[in-house]
């Protein structure tokens, strides 16, 4: 899964000929205490997971509180990453979902949270989604993918990942069967990693 | 590798499981290679998901976590990693023998802690009941360890006040087991008991104790469409006399 987010490397000092160095790279210099390479890596990583945790917290105090507490973890615990667990973004993209999840998961009953997304048209959520992404390459590449899903594809995913929904949630706001569910997103991940070119 | 189980690698790889249903997962991602490495790729493709949604955080926010790095002590490598304990994750690959055990280990306490409770309650019999509490521990383990293997394993679970319990269900093993832990103690006058519920009512399912923790064999789950669990008087209910303290859907 190394190739699985394309590796991150700042151009700024491209003109001195030297590539700066990567997420990856910079991880490293990170568990051994290095603040300059956490401000570095801060500068590649910082915006992914403020946006992530931002669509799933919806507030923006909380989602700052969040992301916060992501790169501060990512400090802490950065001796325990290692290039075979895949690209640095994946490994701190990973954190900052869960610990989103986490967070409006014991924040709200599920009925709050059922009703929060009830209120929403799926349609306006992918619309968003699209809307928010289109402006940069990678974006554009996650939209065209997202629209060669089928609709309980694209439903499925973007309620459990980018709401932050479990599957039986999932299940329950699109009145579709649990098994179903499980299925299209496995299946719609799928097509996802297929389109997106991920490999193992 | 069941495509029953197998499904679940989507909703694993984008936290879309409820923690009990996430554990028991990954207990199976353990002994599923193949799962491991369909799970790797769907997590990075979730990865590119989040990515696409970047947004420039506030530069107050890069400012106070620069100052919050200075005040926060590293771990060092090889230090103590407890599985799930803050910082975990989810990175499957890592997730080698060392993790497989203590994951296993705390299955094993756990069923031996429920089992050990019984020791210390006929205190006056040690020895005997000892080797009783360690023959149970095995007969009770047996049973969760043969579903956990199960291609076909479906699981659900609950919680009430800090106790959880968790159904493990195999339609090609015909076996259903309920494991509960931290339940809270409830005096020797009470057991909490297990209900099948359906739209005729409940009917009961067995009886777990008083303790915190224990191990049900269900063998007539009926068509019961939900798992209710009642505080009742002790040797149990024709019916319930109390309102579930928990209830759960049956396993898919």
């Amino acid at each position: 899964m190394n190739d699985s987010v394309r590796p991150l490397r700042r151009t700024i000092d491209a003109g001195l000929g030297l590539p700066a160095p990567t997420a990856e790279e910079l991880l490293v210099e990170v568990a051994r205490g290095s603040e300059s390479a956490f401000e570095q890596l801060y500068a590649l990583i910082a915006s992914p997971i403020f946006g992530l945790v931002r669509r799933i917290v919806r507030d923006h105090a909380q989602s700052e509180e969040v992301t916060q507490e992501v790169l501060v973890e990512l400090w802490r615990t950065a001796s325990r990453y290692t290039p075979e667990r895949g690209s640095a973004l994946n490994w701190a993209m990973t954190l900052a979902h869960r610990r989103a999840v986490d967070r409006v998961r014991s924040a709200q009953a599920s009925t709050d949270r059922d009703q929060r997304v009830a209120a929403m048209s799926n349609d306006r959520e992918f619309d968003e989604v699209a809307e928010e992404v289109a402006t940069r390459l990678e974006s554009e590449q996650v939209r065209r993918c997202l629209s060669g899903l089928t609709d309980l594809q694209r439903q499925s995913i973007v309620l459990a990942y980018y709401n932050g929904n479990t599957y039986r949630e999932v299940a329950e706001l699109l009145d579709t069967p649990l098994g179903t569910i499980k299925t299209r997103l496995r299946d719609g991940l799928i097509r996802m990693r297929d389109c997106l070119g991920v490999t193992g | 590798m069941s495509p029953d189980v197998h499904t679940l690698t989507g909703a694993y790889a984008l936290d879309a499981l409820d923690p009990d249903e996430r554990e028991v997962f990954e207990l199976h991602l353990a002994e599923c290679s193949a799962c491991t490495h369909e799970v790797a790729e769907l997590v990075a493709t979730a990865s590119r998901l989040g990515a696409a949604v970047a947004v420039t955080p506030p530069e107050n926010l890069r400012k106070r976590v620069l100052v919050e790095i200075t005040r926060t002590r590293q771990e060092t490598p090889g230090g103590l990693r407890l599985v799930g304990a803050d910082g975990e994750l989810g990175a499957i690959r890592r997730r080698k023998w060392t993790t497989r055990i203590s994951v296993a280990a705390a299955a094993v306490a756990i069923l031996v802690a429920g089992a050990f409770g019984v020791v210390a309650i006929n205190a006056n019999h040690q020895l005997q009941t000892a080797q009783g509490a360690l023959s149970q521990a095995q007969q009770q383990y047996a049973p969760v360890a043969q579903l956990l293997a199960a291609p076909d394993v479906h699981t659900a679970s609950g919680t009430a006040d800090g106790g959880s319990a968790t159904m493990l269900t195999s339609r090609s093993l015909d076996k259903t087991v309920l494991v509960t832990a931290n339940m809270p103690v409830q005096p020797a006058n009470r057991t909490y008991q297990v209900w099948g519920i359906n739209s005729a009512g409940f009917h009961s399912l067995g009886l777990l104790g008083n303790g915190s923790g224990g191990t049900l064999n269900v063998t007539d789950l009926g068509n019961a469409r939900q798992i209710g669990i009642t505080v009742e008087p002790a040797g149990g209910s024709q019916q319930p006399t109390s309102s579930p303290i928990m209830h759960f859907a049956v396993p898919a």
